[in-house]
């Protein structure tokens, strides 16, 4: 994103702006459901709002709501918000489309229907199935075995992982909000890997639990809310951050629970 | 030197290097790049490890590890023109304290308070070494991106952050 380019003629921009401005809220949106930082959103935008031929953009996004006002050249100001509720997963593939989207918009600005199309073309695509879940395995196990557990711990902490993946998958519609999820996700596997390595003395019950830890651990929530504090986007980095804190201070809470049970059942 | 490359540190290295390619597939990162992300996540371990007998603590191998991580996250975006976050993230992921929060949370079990905040320290600690890393690693990016820019003629430093 380093060249931004010729902007078109003053005043070719009143055209569609508010349909303009609706298409970059969407994409804002969906920058911020694949995992990109604040202000590379924010950066994003205030690029396309440029290209487009606005006098001032004024961008101002937090990971809960964007908020836009363009400065046209004729005078008239637009705004428009947009309420983000769900919080973000990672996605890599949809935000290096996203960039590219975007690049090329800087480079030779094209209608916002066109780019309306191509950001529906671009929110359609979802992450396949069989990689999430090939991924968490490969993961689990591997984080098994790199903290100290053998071969067959990695291997249990895989098979787990399978469980993991179809609860995020099933149970996260029925639970209320991640915190919950992430109790009930923590106690059932917590139980699962419990009663496994009571059957078979020889697995090493905490390396499995830390392996599938890793895949439940906000780890990335907490590196993105030290960097958006540390880029100067404070309110966002303290939102995200008490939010990491909690869904793992849900995920202790659920581990440990199912420990504390399982020491007294066995 | 040779006493880094430890059996075991080898085997850690490897399992950095395919923990990493896993969550890289779980997000979803593009074939072309998996390799050389992945790759990201064993090379920031290797600094940890290298680290590790040299700077005391906790903190600063977390430190000089997501430092380094940054660095080849930015060289690469730049490279490969795309997003950092993609090769950063990944990179990032053999250096979240998986294992000490764990023993924090088994300690508060066995009513050990003194073991559980020791070992929540300690998480606390490498989180906030990565977050200090990456930002020592962005501020000297970013200062020789504004270098370049005052070269290439100066345009207005202020409207480029990326």
């Amino acid at each position: 994103m380093e060249k931004e380019t010729h902007m078109p003629a003053g005043g070719s921009c009143q055209g569609d702006a508010g349909r303009f401005l609706h298409e970059i809220l969407v994409m804002g949106e969906l920058m911020q459901s694949c995992g990109a930082e604040v202000f590379r959103v924010e950066d994003t935008l205030n690029r396309m709002g440029r290209a487009f031929g606005v006098e001032r953009m004024n961008v101002f996004v937090i990971t809960s709501s964007i908020v836009i006002t363009m400065e046209l050249p004729d005078g008239r100001e637009l705004t428009q918000t947009r309420r983000i509720r769900e919080a973000g997963g990672n996605d890599f593939t949809k935000l290096e489309r996203l960039n590219v989207l975007s690049r090329e918009y800087c480079a030779s600005p094209f209608d916002a229907e066109e780019l309306g199309r191509r950001l529906q073309d671009i929110r359609r695509e979802s992450i396949p199935r069989r990689k999430r879940f090939a991924g968490s395995v490969l993961a689990a196990s591997s984080f098994a075995v790199f903290f100290g557990g053998s071969l067959w711990d990695g291997l249990t902490a895989g098979a787990f992982a399978v469980l993991i993946c179809l609860m995020q998958e099933y149970v996260a519609k029925l639970c209320l909000n991640t915190m919950v999820f992430n109790v009930v996700t923590a106690f059932l596997s917590g139980m699962g890997i419990c009663a496994v390595s009571h059957l078979i003395p020889e697995l090493h019950m905490d390396m499995i639990i830390i392996g599938d830890i890793m895949l439940l651990i906000p780890g990335i929530a907490i590196t993105n809310a030290v960097r958006d504090v540390l880029t100067g986007d404070t309110i966002s980095g303290i939102m995200r951050f008490i939010e990491a804190m909690l869904w793992a201070g849900c995920l202790a809470f659920g581990f440990v629970s199912a420990i504390w049970l399982s020491g007294r059942i066995w | 030197m040779e006493g880094i490359l430890t059996t075991d540190n080898l085997l850690q290295l490897l399992m950095a290097f395919l923990g990493s390619a896993g969550f890289a597939v779980m997000f979803h990162l593009r074939r072309r790049f998996l390799l050389i992300a992945s790759l990201g996540g064993l090379l920031s371990w290797l600094v940890y490890l290298l680290c590790v007998p040299v700077l005391s603590g906790g903190f600063f191998p977390a430190l000089a590890a997501s430092a380094f991580g940054a660095f080849y996250a930015e060289i690469l975006a730049r490279i490969k023109k795309a997003p950092s976050t993609l090769f950063f993230l990944v990179s990032m992921i053999p250096l979240i304290p998986g294992r000490t929060l764990y023993y924090s949370m088994s300690s508060a079990v066995d009513a050990d308070l003194a073991m559980s905040s020791l070992y929540g320290l300690q998480t606390f600690q490498c989180a906030l070494g990565i977050g200090a890393g990456m930002s020592v690693a962005w501020a000297i990016c970013d200062l020789s991106r504004k270098v370049q820019l005052f070269r290439s003629g100066g345009r207005d430093l202020q409207n480029d952050r990326s």
